[in-house]
């Protein structure tokens, strides 16, 4: 239970630096930093649902993730992305009620790749396109109307990688010996690191 | 093969053909960008705007750095294009979105004039979060 707690705070802030680090390099270069992050998003939640194949862990690393994004001085439009985030761990908690890691079947291992990756996009960003403007200003139906081909067209670059990642990731040895003093030593200088990044806008 | 994979299968290839077709319909969609927008029915010149406008600068904080952004008041380019009544109505920027066809979000009158227009085409809320500043605006629609 202690390492299941220590790896949520672990994976999550993890995720929640690479949203603020990476994320934003890409942003800022204009490099489809939505699709990217989505797939490292859902590559992360994946690996740690196969690894400690516990429900409600990933959400819980997405609010961590969440909220680190929501706080990092540095970002832009930090409301879309933490909302963005948070999204992305409901999604996959609602899409992966079925144990999809279980499967030994490449198909269906690259099937749910693709099927979450394109959900997780495409809900994350039109979560995005409804909660922002009701919170901050007013939701017009037509706005998200009009901008939905974009999401979907973005959604399909999505696809492809959830669909290459999650047979490769189900691939990675599950059993990953280390010891006890090692594992919460590296994981509390991670977690502090991460956030100490975050927190000095690194 | 199972009825499970052939299941998960077809919703896959399903969601991908409406990626492809989105992607398509994008792509069809050919923007003119040019040096104008139009505000309802009007073309207006980014001269013009920059000659009749009032010209403000805005402090936003950018990425924890508060930075300075120049341009002409939006509210006083709706005023140009002749709007009755511009505080009755609402506002859709449009501008080029990352996959091709048009990315847009519709704001106030009180943003408008808050609101400016770079010499870039960007619009900048200085109130409003970044999704609502678009990038090379091309239309702005009066509803």
């Amino acid at each position: 239970m202690k390492k299941k707690v220590l790896a949520i705070i672990l994976f999550g802030s993890i995720w929640g630096l690479l949203e603020c680090s990476l994320g934003d390099y890409l942003h800022t270069h204009g490099i489809g930093a939505g699709i990217i992050m989505a797939g490292i998003a859902f590559s992360i939640m994946a690996y740690t649902r196969f690894a400690y194949d516990t429900k409600g862990m990933q959400l819980c690393m997405a609010s961590i993730a969440a909220i680190m994004r929501h706080f990092n001085p540095m970002g832009g439009c930090l409301l879309c992305a933490s909302i963005s985030i948070f999204v992305e761990g409901l999604v996959f908690e609602a899409l992966w009620i079925i144990p999809w890691h279980k499967e030994k079947s490449n198909i269906i291992r690259m099937g749910m790749g693709a099927i979450s990756g394109y959900s997780i996009y495409s809900i994350g960003y039109i979560a995005t396109q409804i909660i922002t403007p009701m919170i901050t200003s007013k939701f017009y139906l037509r706005d998200l109307i009009s901008n939905l081909p974009i999401i979907i067209a973005g959604a399909t670059y999505a696809l492809i990688i959830g669909a290459v990642m999650l047979p490769l990731i189900l691939a990675i040895p599950k059993e990953i010996k280390i010891r006890n003093t090692l594992y919460y030593t590296a994981s509390a200088a991670i977690i502090a690191l991460s956030w100490i990044a975050v927190i000095a806008g690194i | 093969m199972s009825r499970r994979e052939f299941v998960i299968s077809v919703i896959a290839l399903l969601l991908l053909a409406t990626g492809i077709a989105s992607s398509l319909y994008l792509h069809s969609q050919q923007i003119n960008k040019g040096d104008f927008i139009t505000v309802g029915n009007e073309k207006i010149f980014m001269d013009d705007i920059f000659k009749k406008c009032r010209i403000i600068s805005v402090e936003v904080n950018d990425k924890g750095v508060l930075k300075n952004y120049t341009g002409a008041l939006l509210s006083d380019i709706i005023n140009m294009s002749r709007v009755k009544n511009p505080e009755e109505h609402k506002y859709t920027v449009a501008g080029p979105g990352k996959e091709g066809g048009l990315y847009q979000k519709t704001v106030e009158w009180e943003d408008m004039m808050n609101g400016i227009l770079t010499e870039d085409k960007r619009t900048i809320f200085p109130d409003l979060p970044r999704a609502f500043w678009i990038k090379d605006v091309i239309k702005i629609e009066v509803i």
